[in-house]
């Protein structure tokens, strides 16, 4: 690969002047400190050199004790709020367009915007939708949420690796990203031939897909699949969206390709660089099955009926359909989750008062749900709040919220989970 | 004792020994390690269906030998939180280190390596006797079968 490389691998990064000077402390111990990370990262990774980032997203940290967003008791907050705190006194300023998910503690936000982040819904930390500004084809990207890090690569052809939220800080800070993984045309071909038997005839089949899919690569994500089968036609985004989500649950995929449909992967010899595959293997009705069976109903009444994704104005049009001029059954809380451009239309159409009317909870900030009075959230909350049983569209509350020991329900509609919500019973 | 030594390249942080928990299936902190809700906290694995070859076992001071990392961005804060109440594993050795977890090993300095010369979830079995030199990236295998 080069002089100083062993096995195709760079051991020491070639830094510009601009970044060897942000190195030595030039700028400050702030912005000395996240180069230091990021090149540690970039030797581990093996990358040559750093690039500069077109847009970072500064989502959620997500942790012990905390909720979707951000906590003060929780260790990697407390990191970043040293972390913070030290670039107010040295007055950093962000160094690449950064967004901010308006789901953390008032006092870190300020910091953030103080520093030159864009304040964005609490639902886009998760909703490609609300993507400001929209990455380019070609353009180094370092988001938050894992779904959207996946979307760039996959759909609209950006690079990003999924660096969480460490990373991603230390990427606004210095405007840089090690060169590795996605980032290189190298790794952006596939490797994995998967032959879609079924046509996915709504979002939580399609997550369902994707989950099957990044479980049979947990342990290699990154050869990174290709898809056929799919008929592009009867594709939406709020599909993909949903599709990516469960690419990063249960396994880590964080760059795909689907003939015809992605940017990199118009036709299968392109999307394989003209190389045999790896690896093959199909999914048809029965695997799909395999997952719906993970989590099947268990003859619990729900306590909790939860739409989590996508949260886009679609959806929002799909449930008012659903629950105008009814009402939720009394023992169940029925939450529902939506971006902020979904909000506005609620609001400026009346759609938010024919929900509320129906007695469905509108979810101020992601992940959200009522539960006995209060807001809660099931991720870190619902073994505490005595929650036992919930329904959801969601594949990652399955994965996240089971290790609770809830019962946690799938079901393969909107229509089903929300009749669910209706009866209070789970429609099978 | 039979001794195996496998070489990779320069990893994150220091020196570690200890003994080896291996395991077949990628981790994720917060879709497999349900001791994080339990009081007193714990860093027990309760996913039996993802992670049955660690289900009920405790990785704190463990030397955890595990393919990569798997299912989303949560595991970097999951596993600082674990290892700031002295929870966390002694260090870490993987086929190709999962990004998120790769940060967190740099904020911790958790002794971490991959990219090694031979497959270590085929070579160190659980209860084997490794000593992890990040700096170097070599680590030693004293197998628990003489």
């Amino acid at each position: 690969m080069n002089s100083n490389s062993r096995r195709g691998r760079y051991e020491y990064m070639r830094l510009t002047k601009d970044e060897k000077n942000m190195l030595s402390g030039e700028y400050g111990e702030a912005t000395r400190r996240a180069m230091e990370i990021l090149v540690k990262m970039g030797e581990y990774s093996g990358a040559e050199r750093m690039v500069a980032v077109s847009w970072a997203d500064l989502s959620t940290f997500s942790g012990i004790g905390g909720g979707h967003g951000d906590s003060p008791d929780n260790d990697l907050y407390k990191f970043m709020k040293e972390f913070d705190d030290l670039c107010m006194q040295e007055n950093v300023k962000f160094r690449c367009p950064i967004t901010l998910a308006d789901a953390g503690t008032p006092e870190r936000n300020e910091k953030m915007v103080r520093m030159g982040a864009q304040l964005i819904s609490p639902a886009g930390a998760s909703s490609p939708h609300d993507i400001f500004p929209l990455p380019l084809f070609g353009q180094y990207v370092t988001p938050g949420a894992t779904n959207i890090n996946t979307y760039c690569n996959s759909m609209l052809g950006a690079r990003g690796n999924n660096e969480g939220p460490v990373g991603v800080h230390m990427a606004a800070i210095t405007g840089r990203t090690p060169e590795y993984g996605y980032l290189l045309d190298e790794n952006r071909h596939a490797r994995t031939v998967v032959k879609v038997k079924v046509q996915p005839k709504n979002y939580i089949e399609w997550a369902v897909l994707g989950f099957y899919i990044s479980k049979t690569l947990s342990t290699h994500y990154w050869d990174v699949p290709v898809m056929t089968g799919i008929n592009p036609i009867a594709v939406s985004s709020d599909d993909i969206m949903s599709f990516c989500a469960s690419m990063n649950n249960p396994g880590s995929i964080t760059h795909f390709l689907i003939e015809g449909l992605s940017p990199e992967g118009r036709t299968l010899k392109q999307a394989l660089a003209g190389k045999k595959p790896k690896e093959e293997f199909a999914v048809g009705p029965k695997q799909m099955q395999e997952i719906y069976d993970t989590w099947p109903p268990t003859g619990n009444k729900p306590d909790i009926v939860t739409l989590r994704f996508p949260l886009t104005v679609q959806r929002l049009y799909d449930v008012v359909r659903l629950v105008e001029g009814k009402k939720v059954h009394p023992d169940v809380s029925f939450a529902v989750d939506f971006t902020l451009a979904a909000k506005m239309v609620a609001e400026r159409f009346g759609l938010r008062k024919i929900l509320e009317t129906a007695g469905v909870f509108v979810a101020p900030a992601q992940g959200n749900v009522m539960w006995k009075g209060k807001i809660i959230d099931p991720w870190t909350q619902a073994r505490r709040e005595g929650v036992r049983t919930m329904v959801t569209d969601s594949l990652k509350d399955c994965n996240a919220i089971s290790q609770q020991e809830i019962d946690l329900i799938l079901l393969p509609s909107l229509e089903k989970i929300v009749n669910t919500a209706l009866t209070g019973k789970v429609e099978v | 004792m039979a001794k195996i030594i496998l070489k990779g390249h320069k990893g994150i942080g220091g020196t570690a020994e200890g003994e080896a928990l291996v395991s077949k299936n990628a981790l994720s902190y917060i879709f497999d390690v349900g001791g994080i809700w339990h009081d007193p906290m714990s860093a027990k694995v309760t996913n039996k269906k993802e992670m049955p070859d660690w289900y009920g076992k405790d990785l704190a001071g463990k030397v955890l030998v595990f393919p990569t990392g798997r299912g989303g961005i949560f595991s970097t804060a999951m596993l600082m939180g674990l290892a700031k109440k002295g929870l966390g594993p002694k260090a870490m050795i993987n086929v190709k280190t999962h990004p998120v977890f790769a940060y967190a090993s740099i904020v911790l300095d958790l002794p971490t390596v991959d990219g090694l010369d031979k497959n270590p979830c085929e070579v160190i079995e659980t209860g084997d006797w490794v000593k992890v030199d990040a700096r170097r990236g070599v680590v030693e295998v004293t197998k628990k079968k003489a």
